[in-house]
């Protein structure tokens, strides 16, 4: 069998573990085609998956891996064909990469983790902190009727960085010693797809409108041996409940559903599937 | 009722008759921790401890109706019983001769929820189909139930359902079963090849 790692990279809330659990539903359900098949039950983190799976099936929002720790989930994957693989997927805090950025530093399990050659790079695509302009700010404080202070100092943060100036160093840093192992795959998940899909973008067009600055350097700042794709992507088909909040129409919405793997829509080029191994087959597909 | 306590399962022998079988039939039930089989989903090898899998002539599988009525944990009742079920498999403790039941259990409070009760039981009907789908190869056949048997709601019949349940374990197994092979000894055509060997005192 295959050894084949994957590494999730995204900053915190990006719907990684969002996406294990219905990965996790959708290849033991088998209610809808996958591309990738759940060879035997057997795997590593097999209760938190059990969890977060449970969650996800409830449509309640997950607990935030910062507080309940970084894990590396193994799976036992075929194409139902004569290929296996043994699938390493860890299940690292958003905030582990957000401190690459602020901290210029990352632990050394991590930066094992980094060195996989097979890379998702998860955006929520709703959460998108877009640069600031500072006539903007001043626009739209008039226009809300706020008064502004001149002269009054706020000293930048690293953490006041847009979303894709952050991504982009990320990347950087994977094509540099000690992370640089030369060749690799980068599928580029923008989770919540189903909050933007009315925008009738493609995901490579979205990308292109609303991250340009990681659009850019996808296309020339990346060595030519990496290979990119664009995966829209909605793991849950619309926004959940907190574990202790009222139930919303969206998330009873989902409930309703009879086969929860529906609730999952997965988008590239311009074909929709509900198979969310898409991304997994793309990276793991021999060239 | 009390939960049943993990650990060590008990195990029950009822001595069953009916009127509609020739033969009355031993059944050995077992009483053990709902939790403990569901334990197996995350180390499918923990099923390898329970005997009374690989020992039963009829696996039995309950599907909580309370919980098929809420529409979040419904989904959840069809993963336990599939994930279950494909761990008992992949540990190698289900039996080709093996038939299953799948029992939708608290029917009356189904019929309480006039609002829910008929998409819940429909819903059961699914997870059995399911079942059907992923498992038919596995057992010689599948079968499912509805019964009360401890009602808290007037809508069903103390015990309703229990009667069929008991009349499909005590049918006929599909167990192997040993029989007699006559023995057959072939004649020779030849004279020379049905001579057998003397025994006797050697004289040497």
């Amino acid at each position: 069998m295959d050894k084949q790692a994957v590494v999730a990279l995204g900053l915190p809330g990006s719907g990684k573990t969002t996406f294990l659990a219905a990965l996790w539903h959708l290849i033991t359900a088998m209610k809808v085609h996958a591309r990738l098949k759940l060879v035997r039950l057997e795997a590593g983190e097999a209760s938190y998956l059990k969890e977060i799976t449970a969650r996800w099936l409830q449509a309640k929002r997950q607990e935030r891996t910062f507080h309940s720790g970084n894990r590396t989930v193994t799976l036992k994957l075929g194409t139902g064909t004569d290929r296996e693989f043994d699938f390493a997927f860890p299940d690292i805090a958003g905030e582990a990469f957000a401190r690459m950025w602020e901290a210029r530093e990352c632990d050394t399990a991590i930066a094992e983790a980094l060195e996989a050659p097979a890379v998702m790079l998860f955006i929520h695509a709703d959460k998108i902190k877009a640069p600031g302009w500072i006539a903007d700010d001043v626009a739209q404080s008039q226009d809300i009727g706020i008064a502004r202070t001149v002269g009054e100092q706020t000293n930048w943060q690293p953490q006041f960085a847009p979303t894709q100036v952050q991504l982009v160093d990320l990347l950087r840093c994977l094509q540099e010693n000690p992370l640089d192992v030369g060749q690799r795959k980068l599928a580029i998940v923008l989770s919540a797809w189903d909050q933007v899909e009315a925008e009738q973008a493609p995901p490579d067009e979205f990308l292109k409108l609303h991250l340009p600055l990681l659009h850019q350097y996808i296309e020339h700042g990346l060595s030519d041996s990496w290979a990119v794709c664009v995966f829209g992507v909605s793991a849950q088909g619309a926004e959940y409940d907190d574990v202790d909040s009222e139930p919303s129409a969206d998330a009873q919405r989902m409930r309703e559903m009879d086969i929860p793997s529906m609730r999952i829509k997965v988008v590239v080029g311009g074909t929709t599937s509900h198979d969310l191994t898409e991304p997994l087959f793309w990276l793991l597909e021999q060239n | 009722m009390e939960r049943t306590q993990t650990g060590d399962a008990t195990y029950f022998h009822l001595d069953l008759a009916h009127s509609g079988f020739v033969e009355n039939r031993s059944a050995l039930l077992a009483n053990r921790a709902g939790e403990d089989y569901m334990d197996t989903q995350t180390d499918p090898t923990l099923a390898n401890d329970f005997a009374e899998l690989h020992l039963s002539d009829c696996l039995t599988l309950l599907a909580d109706g309370t919980k098929l009525l809420d529409l979040g944990l419904r989904h959840q009742v069809r993963d336990d019983i599939c994930i279950t079920l494909r761990a008992f498999q992949e540990a190698g403790v289900t039996r080709p001769w093996q038939k299953l039941a799948i029992v939708l259990s608290k029917l009356d409070v189904i019929r309480a929820n006039q609002d829910t009760g008929e998409r819940a039981a429909r819903f059961f009907e699914s997870i059995v189909q399911d079942v059907r789908d992923q498992f038919s190869q596995s057992f010689t056949e599948i079968q499912s139930f509805r019964v009360a048997a401890s009602p808290s709601a007037p809508t069903a019949v103390r015990g309703e359902g229990m009667t069929e349940l008991f009349a499909y374990w005590m049918s006929e197994t599909g167990r192997l079963k040993p029989s007699n092979v006559p023995i057959t000894t072939q004649i020779a055509e030849r004279a020379f090849g049905r001579l057998r060997p003397v025994k006797g005192p050697s004289n040497g």
